[in-house]
C-alpha cells in the first residue's frame, strides 16, 4: 500500500496512551484544514478560513481524519494499540481520542511549528482538534456510515518492493518483561559482493523492526573498524547494550533510521552510499518492555543503486561536553557552533539529549547577519527523538554559522528525571549521564568541496575532543586512561609535543599503561627516535603479550631499526594472535622480500590483499613480488 | 493518617445488602470468565479487597503486569483479595484468557461490561486500582498504582511513590490511606454506548 492512497481531505494524527506509535504518512508539517476550505461567498475566489463543522459526524468528517493519520499505526498488527478500522473501533475510544488530541500528547511530534517544514510531520491544526472534540461532545454521531470512507489496507510486505538484499539480526533477542527501556545494538555483517572488487551502492534501506509494539525507534549505522564485532562477541545475547555506536558512523554521511509510522524513503542513485565488504551494519533499537518477554528480530531490506552516487554528503555533529548539572538545577544551557567553509545544504537534523534535556534550539546566522531558524523543541522528550528531514533543504552560504543551544532540567519537577532525588549529572554516554548533540546531514553545493568540508569539520571536532579530555584530566589528573585519550586526540590534531606530554602524563600515573606505551612508541618512531620507541613498545609487549597490536608495532620499529630477525619474530607472533591483521602480513612480506624470501613475501602479500582488499598498496606490493618471481 | 470510617463500614457489614440507584445496571452483570455472576465486593466475604482495572489492549496496563504480579504475591500472604477487573465490553472471556496467559496474570478475574464496579470505584482509566475496606461500599483509595507513568507517554525509569501498596497497608491497619500524588495515567475507560 502506498501512503499516497490515504485520503488527505483532513489532518489528524493520534494514538493513545504513551504507546510507541507515531502515526501518519509522511506529509509536510503544514497542517491542512479539517474541512475543505469553502469559497468566499462574495465570489472573490479566496478560500474562506476552515471552520469546525457544527454537527460533525464520523462518516462526513472524522473517518477521513482518523483513517489518514491514525490508522497507519493503529491497525491490527501495527505499532499503536487499538485498531481504528471502523466506526465502532473509533467510537469505543472516542473520549480518549478527544483527550489526547486536545492535550497535544498525540500525535507525538516534538518540533514547534515555524522554524522548519519537515517530511512526515505529525501536526494538527486547532480546527481539526476541535472537530474531534465537538464530535465526541455531541455523542460520537456516526452519520451515514454507508458513505464513510474505508481505511486502506495496511501494507503487509516490503513497502519499497522486494529488496535486492535482505539481512536479519539473526537469533531473537529476548526483551525482558519489565524494567527500564533497553537500547540494543544488533551487529549484522555485510556479506561480500557477489563479484569480488565490484562496489555496491545502497540507494535505500527499509527497516522492518519486528514487533513494532515494543520497538520505539531504530537507527542504522555502519562500522568499518571491527569494534562493534568485538562488543557483540563480549555479550552472550544477540547484540550489545548501550546508547553509543562504538565507532559506527552514518554511511557516507547519510542518516538511516526507523520511526513508527514513517514511510521509508525510496532514496536515489545520486545519494546512495557505499556498502563496504567486511563492514558491519549496526542497528540500534530502542526497546520498551511490554509486560511480557518479547523476542526481537529485525530485518533490513537493501536496495542497490545502478550507478555510483554523484551527490556526496557529510554527517556533522555539533555537540557540547560541557554539561554539569547540579541536583535541582532547572535551567542549565550548553552551546556549540560551527562556521561552514563552503556553500552547503542541510538536508536533515537529528537532535539528541537524554532524560534531562528540556528545550533544544538550532539556528544559523548567515554572513549578512540574518538569522535562519532550523529547529525548536520546547518540550524535549527523549522517547520521541527522531530525525527531522527538511522538505526543502536549508541552503547556507559559505561563512554561515550553525548554532545549537540545549537547556537541561535536573530538578525533581522534571518528570523524566531518572534519579529521585536528583543527583549530580555530567556529560557521558549512559542514560543516566547527559549529552547534547545535533547531527546534521549536509551536502556541499559543489561535490568537489566535500573533502575541504570534511577536513575543516574534523579539525573542529578534534579540537572539541581535546578540550573535553583536558577538562576531564583537570578533574581526574591521576586517571591514565583520560591522559592517554587526550594524547590520542592531540596526536590526531598533529600536536606532537602535546601528545607526548599527555602520554608521559599517563605513564606517570601508570608506567605499564598499554595504550600510552604503544602510542608513545609510535610517536617516537615517527620522530625517528627509534631506541626510545623500541623501549616503550617492548614494555607494551611485556604488559600485553597476548595482544597482537603491540607485537605489530614493535616489529615495525625493529624493522626500521635494522633488526629484521626480531621484527619477523614479532610479526609472526602478531599474526598468530590475529591472522586478520592485513598490515602485519604486508609488513612481514616487505621484510621477507628485503631478505630475498620472495615466496614467503608472496604468501603474506596475498594474505594482506585477502584481508584488506580495499588497500591499494597491498595489491601493488603483491603485483611487484609476483613480477619478480616470474622473472 | 487518621482512622477511617470504621463505624460506618461495620454498619454496612451488619446490613449486608446494598441499595442501587434506580436504573443502574444490576450487580449480576459482573461475571467471571465462565459467565457466572460474581461480586468481588460481596460483603459476606471478609478482608480487604483490591480491584485492579485492566484491559487486554492498553499498553500501559500491560506494562504493569510484572508489578501487579509482585503486589499480588505479597497480598496473598496478607490475606488481601485482589481482583482483575476488565471493564471493556469487547474484552470477551477468550481474549481475557489469552491475555492472562500472555502476561502471566493468574488473579481472580471478573468482567464488568456494564461498569458497575467502574462507577462504584470511580475508576477512569486502565490501569487503575481501588481499595475497599472489609465490607465497604465506598473505596478507601482509588487511583494510580504508583508514579512510574508521570504523564501520558512519559514513563519514569522507576517509581518513587508506591501509592497502591501503601494504601493497602493503611487500610489493613484501619487507617485512611493517603491520596495519590497525581492522577492515574492510562487508557480511558470509554463511556458505554
Amino acid at each position: 500500500m502506498s501512503s499516497d492512497s490515504w485520503p488527505r481531505a483532513a489532518l489528524l494524527a493520534m494514538s493513545l496512551a504513551g504507546s510507541p506509535s507515531a502515526c501518519g504518512p509522511d506529509l509536510p508539517s503544514r497542517a491542512e484544514p479539517a474541512t475543505a476550505p469553502a469559497r468566499d461567498p462574495a465570489g472573490g475566489g479566496t478560500p474562506a478560513e476552515p471552520t469546525v463543522p457544527v454537527e460533525p459526524t464520523f462518516a462526513a468528517h472524522v473517518a477521513a481524519i482518523v483513517y489518514t493519520h491514525c490508522t497507519p499505526c493503529h491497525h491490527q498488527g501495527g505499532s499503536g494499540p487499538f485498531a481504528f478500522e471502523s466506526f465502532d473501533d473509533v467510537a469505543d475510544h472516542a473520549t480518549q481520542i478527544a483527550e489526547v488530541t486536545a492535550d497535544k500528547s498525540m500525535p507525538p511530534w516534538l518540533p514547534s511549528a515555524g522554524p522548519g517544514v519537515f517530511v512526515g510531520a505529525r501536526t494538527l491544526d486547532e480546527v481539526t482538534r476541535q472537530t474531534l472534540a465537538r464530535w465526541v461532545e455531541q455523542g460520537a454521531v456516526p452519520g451515514d456510515l454507508n458513505a464513510a470512507p474505508a481505511p486502506s489496507p495496511p501494507s503487509g510486505g516490503w513497502q519499497l518492493g522486494p529488496p535486492d538484499l535482505v539481512l536479519s539480526t539473526g537469533a531473537p533477542f529476548e526483551l525482558p518483561a519489565d524494567g527500564t527501556d533497553v537500547y540494543r545494538n544488533f551487529v549484522i555483517p555485510a556479506p561480500p559482493p557477489s563479484s569480488p572488487g565490484s562496489p555496491r551502492f545502497v540507494r535505500a534501506v527499509e527497516i522492518r523492526p519486528g514487533d513494532p509494539r515494543v520497538v520505539h525507534h531504530g537507527v542504522l549505522r555502519v562500522d568499518l573498524t571491527g569494534s562493534v564485532r568485538h562488543l557483540d562477541a563480549q555479550d552472550p545475547a544477540p547484540g550489545f547494550d548501550g546508547m553509543v555506536f562504538a565507532g559506527a558512523r552514518m554511511p557516507d554521511g547519510r542518516f538511516l533510521g526507523w520511526t513508527p509510522g514513517k514511510r521509508p524513503s525510496p532514496g536515489s542513485d545520486a545519494r546512495a552510499w557505499r556498502l563496504v565488504g567486511d563492514s558491519d551494519l549496526v542497528l540500534q533499537l530502542h526497546l520498551r518492555p511490554s509486560g511480557k518477554v518479547e523476542p526481537v528480530v529485525a530485518q533490513l531490506g537493501l536496495h542497490f543503486a545502478a550507478r555510483p552516487p554523484t551527490l556526496p554528503a557529510l554527517s556533522m555533529e555539533l555537540s557540547s561536553s560541557e554539561i554539569d548539572l547540579p541536583p535541582g538545577a532547572s535551567d542549565v544551557r550548553v552551546r556549540d557552533r560551527y562556521t561552514v567553509p563552503v556553500d552547503v545544504a542541510i538536508r536533515s537534523l537529528y537532535p539528541h539529549a537524554h532524560y534531562l534535556g528540556r528545550r533544544i534550539e538550532a539556528w544559523a546566522v548567515l554572513p549578512d547577519r540574518t538569522r535562519r531558524e532550523l529547529l525548536l523543541i520546547e518540550d524535549w522528550d527523549f522517547d520521541w527523538q527522531d530525525e527531522y528531514r527538511f522538505v526543502r533543504p536549508v541552503r547556507l552560504p559559505k561563512g554561515s554559522t550553525i548554532h545549537m543551544e540545549w537547556r537541561f532540567d535536573n530538578s525533581a519537577q522534571n518528570p523524566h528525571n531518572p534519579s529521585s532525588p536528583p543527583r549530580h549529572v555530567t556529560y557521558g554516554p549512559a542514560s543516566t549521564d547527559e549529552m547534547a548533540e545535533l547531527i546534521l546531514e549536509v551536502e556541499p553545493d559543489d561535490p568537489r568541496h566535500l573533502v575541504a568540508l570534511d577536513e575543516d569539520f574534523r579539525r573542529k571536532w578534534l579540537g572539541d575532543q581535546a578540550a573535553l579530555y583536558q577538562r576531564l584530566l583537570r578533574r581526574s589528573p591521576d586517571d591514565p586512561d583520560v591522559a592517554a585519550n587526550l594524547g590520542a586526540f592531540e596526536q590526531l590534531r598533529g600536536n606532537v609535543d602535546a601528545a607526548v606530554a599527555a602520554y608521559e602524563h599517563a605513564l606517570g600515573s601508570d608506567p605499564d599503561h598499554l595504550q600510552a606505551n604503544v602510542e608513545l612508541g609510535i610517536v617516537r618512531m615517527g620522530a625517528g627516535e627509534l631506541s626510545r620507541a623500541v623501549w616503550h613498545l617492548r614494555r607494551a609487549v611485556a604488559v600485553a603479550p597476548n595482544e597482537a597490536r603491540p607485537h605489530l608495532t614493535l616489529a615495525n620499529a625493529l624493522r626500521k631499526q635494522g633488526q629484521p630477525d626480531e621484527a619477523i619474530e614479532h610479526y609472526r607472533r602478531a599474526l598468530a594472535l590475529d591472522d586478520g591483521l592485513s598490515q602485519a602480513h604486508n609488513n612481514l612480506a616487505i621484510t621477507l622480500e628485503a631478505r630475498g624470501d620472495l615466496r614467503g613475501a608472496l604468501r603474506h602479500f596475498s594474505r594482506a590483499v585477502e584481508h584488506g582488499p580495499n588497500t591499494a598498496v597491498f595489491a601493488k606490493n603483491l603485483a611487484r613480488v609476483r613480477a619478480r618471481l616470474e622473472r | 493518617m487518621t482512622r477511617w470510617g470504621l463505624a460506618a463500614s461495620l454498619g454496612l457489614l451488619a446490613c449486608g445488602e446494598r441499595t442501587e440507584p434506580l436504573g443502574a445496571p444490576a450487580r449480576s452483570s459482573i461475571v467471571d470468565l465462565q459467565g457466572t455472576p460474581h461480586d468481588p465486593l460481596d460483603p459476606a466475604v471478609p478482608g480487604v479487597a483490591v480491584l485492579l482495572f485492566v484491559s487486554t489492549e492498553c499498553p500501559i496496563s500491560n506494562r504493569y503486569a510484572p508489578t501487579l504480579r509482585s503486589l499480588a504475591r505479597q497480598w496473598v500472604d496478607d490475606g488481601v483479595r485482589a481482583w482483575l477487573i476488565y471493564p471493556d465490553p469487547d474484552d470477551d472471556p477468550a481474549a481475557i484468557r489469552a491475555h492472562q496467559a500472555e502476561y502471566s496474570l493468574s488473579l481472580p478475574t471478573v468482567r464488568d461490561p456494564r461498569h458497575v464496579l467502574v462507577a462504584q470505584a470511580g475508576a477512569r482509566v486502565t490501569p487503575e486500582a481501588a481499595v475497599f475496606g472489609p465490607g465497604a461500599v465506598a473505596a478507601a483509595y482509588v487511583g494510580r498504582i504508583d508514579d512510574r507513568v508521570a504523564e501520558r507517554g512519559k514513563v519514569r525509569a522507576q517509581a518513587s511513590a508506591h501509592e497502591l501498596r501503601d494504601a493497602v497497608r493503611a487500610v489493613r491497619a484501619g487507617l485512611a490511606p493517603a491520596a495519590a500524588g497525581g492522577p492515574a495515567i492510562g487508557c480511558t475507560i470509554s463511556d458505554l454506548r
